[in-house]
């Protein structure tokens, strides 16, 4: 339906409009719970700053920029703001925040890089090959994976040049067929 | 298909964005078919980058339903209360949301429980969906039958009390509703399994009626309320008129409300009705046991109320893929992480086939992407039967699935 574009979701939503601010949540909500969770164990934090980033998109909602990709731009955000908070936690930190703090690399972690429940044998190769990855490169195919972001979106989130990107990503996968014709 | 891909790496291919609509969507589904047959060295490739792209695909919902609810709300009274502070001069906005609700609504069936008659207060002229010749007929509130001869017919009531099929054959009304006494008299459209319709009413709301479907309507709205009767599948763009209510009585609930677009599917061999609504409100209302007064039950946004039929039980839940249940009307259906059983009776509704499924067979995996309903139901199938494991064979009009 037309009238289901992005463009015209995310107008109307600046507008004030009620179904637009639900369909922008129920859309997304879990996909950003399954990015933080890659961020970070804590549940509450994740669900936080979720909320946070709902809190000020209502807030600002009437100076809001044009977007026809609100995935993106919700992914943008939220990552923006679960750093800044992972950040501001107490020093009980674990390994992957510390990273965050230090040099803004993501902490990717592996167990949680995919929620699947079933996965087949093949799926599990893939997995084996998963955790022998850098975590920029985890990052990098969830970003062309599961959300479909194209090379530029990726380059604006991760700070890379596009050949760089390119090459992060083709390395990943590269590793993942070497898994799978093992068998 | 371009021949650049046979030089793809296994790589290129998993990256490539047309690779991956096909894998994810079935986008152009019969070309890389035919592509691959015609280059078998290429099977390969594909089978390994189809692999990658489906294990790094993650749409697993790991947050729960309570939760995602409940920040819902958090969110929702932010919302309200934000809006109160700014809400200083902006009454006309408010009332700008009120003429641009939009809604959709569904109404779904799967066992062998009888409604719609009886339950609804309305006897629908022919018990059955199928007549001898099985083609799509309006019935005049006169008996008065007429084939409509076409699929996707389109069929418009004039407010002069005309009405017109597929911008052709027209008919005068007013000759018919001298004959009716104090009830309102309804006509009848019936669409057999593997037809759509959509139909105009006098009011300005727009109807369309899915597979296997009979739906009554009156030629002019006169009383209290904008009553329609409805056995099967429709999706609703209902004209705005607070002082009429707009309501479809499906069963043994009934869906109130006041000018918006909503889906309803209730089919005379499911146990449970759903009710699906995209934005604005709707009340979902069924008679209490006594039949004395109506419980009600008002929907949010991307909310759905299950009414179970056998335990007169009604369930709210949260249906953040309401779209998908309106995709019927442009000729496709779409799927995400569906049960095959769901699938296949939906695809028996719209080629009018049965599908024969064996007692032990393993319903477990679920089914993601788009069907299109304008393909032949043996495209259909072969689609279908690459994604899950499953044999089948088709003998006339009925169709025999085996385990793979």
């Amino acid at each position: 339906m037309e009238m289901n574009s992005e463009k015209k979701i995310w107008a109307d939503f600046r507008k004030g409009e009620n179904y637009a601010l639900s369909h922008i949540y129920h859309q997304h909500v879990q996909l950003l719970f399954r990015y933080g969770k890659k961020f970070s164990k804590d549940d509450e934090l994740i669900k936080d700053t979720i909320q946070d980033l709902f809190f000020d998109l209502l807030r600002t909602r009437k100076n809001l920029g044009d977007t026809d990709n609100i995935k993106f731009y919700l992914i943008v955000s939220f990552r923006r703001k679960l750093l800044q908070n992972l950040k501001k936690q107490p020093l009980y930190v674990d390994s992957e925040v510390e990273n965050i703090s230090g040099t803004e690399s993501v902490g990717f972690s592996e167990q949680e890089l995919n929620g699947k429940e079933e996965l087949t044998s093949r799926e599990k190769m893939v997995q084996r090959g998963i955790r022998k990855l850098s975590q920029k490169q985890r990052e990098i195919l969830f970003y062309r994976f599961t959300c479909d972001f194209s090379y530029e979106q990726i380059c604006e989130i991760m700070s890379l040049k596009y050949d760089s990107a390119r090459k992060l990503n083709f390395r990943a996968l590269k590793v993942l067929k070497q898994y799978l014709s093992e068998s | 298909m371009e021949l650049r891909y046979l030089k793809y790496s296994i790589e290129e291919l998993a990256d490539d964005k047309r690779f991956f609509a096909w894998i994810l969507n079935g986008e152009k589904d019969q070309e890389w078919k035919i592509f691959i047959e015609k280059n078998p060295e290429f099977r390969i490739k594909v089978k390994r980058a189809r692999e990658i792209v489906l294990s790094l695909r993650d749409t697993s919902n790991i947050l729960d339903e309570r939760e995602v609810l409940k920040m819902w709300q958090n969110i929702e009274r932010f919302d309200h209360s934000h809006k109160r502070k700014t809400q200083t001069l902006k009454i006309r906005r408010s009332l700008y949301w009120a003429a641009s609700f939009f809604l959709i609504l569904c109404i779904g069936a799967l066992s062998y429980v009888y409604f719609g008659a009886r339950d609804s207060g309305y006897q629908f002229t022919y018990s059955d969906i199928i007549n001898h010749n099985n083609e799509a007929r309006l019935v005049l509130s006169n008996g008065e039958q007429i084939a409509l001869k076409t699929n996707n017919s389109k069929i418009l009531l004039k407010n002069d009390n005309k009405l017109v099929i597929n911008n052709d054959s027209v008919i005068d009304l007013s000759k018919l509703e001298v004959r009716s006494g104090k009830r309102v008299q309804m006509n009848e459209l019936v669409i057999p399994f593997g037809e759509k319709s959509v139909l105009y009413l006098s009011d300005g709301t727009k109807v369309w009626l899915n597979a296997g479907t009979r739906f009554a309507f009156p030629s002019r709205f006169t009383g209290e309320n904008r009553e329609v009767f409805l056995q099967g599948e429709a999706y609703f763009e209902v004209a705005k008129n607070k002082k009429q209510p707009f309501i479809v009585s499906a069963g043994q609930i009934n869906i109130k409300v006041l000018g918006t677009h909503f889906n309803v599917s209730a089919y005379a061999n499911d146990a449970s009705i759903e009710t699906i609504l995209l934005e604005g409100s709707v009340a979902v209302r069924r008679q209490t046991s006594l039949g004395l007064r109506w419980n009600e039950v008002v929907l949010k946004p991307y909310q759905k109320a299950s009414f179970d039929m056998q335990n007169n039980e009604v369930k709210v839940s949260y249906e953040p893929g309401a779209d998908q249940y309106i995709t019927w009307t442009e000729g496709w259906l779409q799927f995400s992480q569906e049960s095959l059983q769901v699938v296949f009776a939906k695809l028996e509704r719209y080629y009018n086939v049965d599908i024969k499924i064996p007692g032990n067979f393993n319903y477990t995996q679920l089914i993601s992407g788009k069907l299109d309903l304008k393909k032949s139901l043996g495209e259909v199938m072969n689609a279908l039967d690459d994604v899950a494991k499953f044999e089948y064979r088709m003998n006339g009009d009925t169709i025999y699935i085996e385990q793979n």
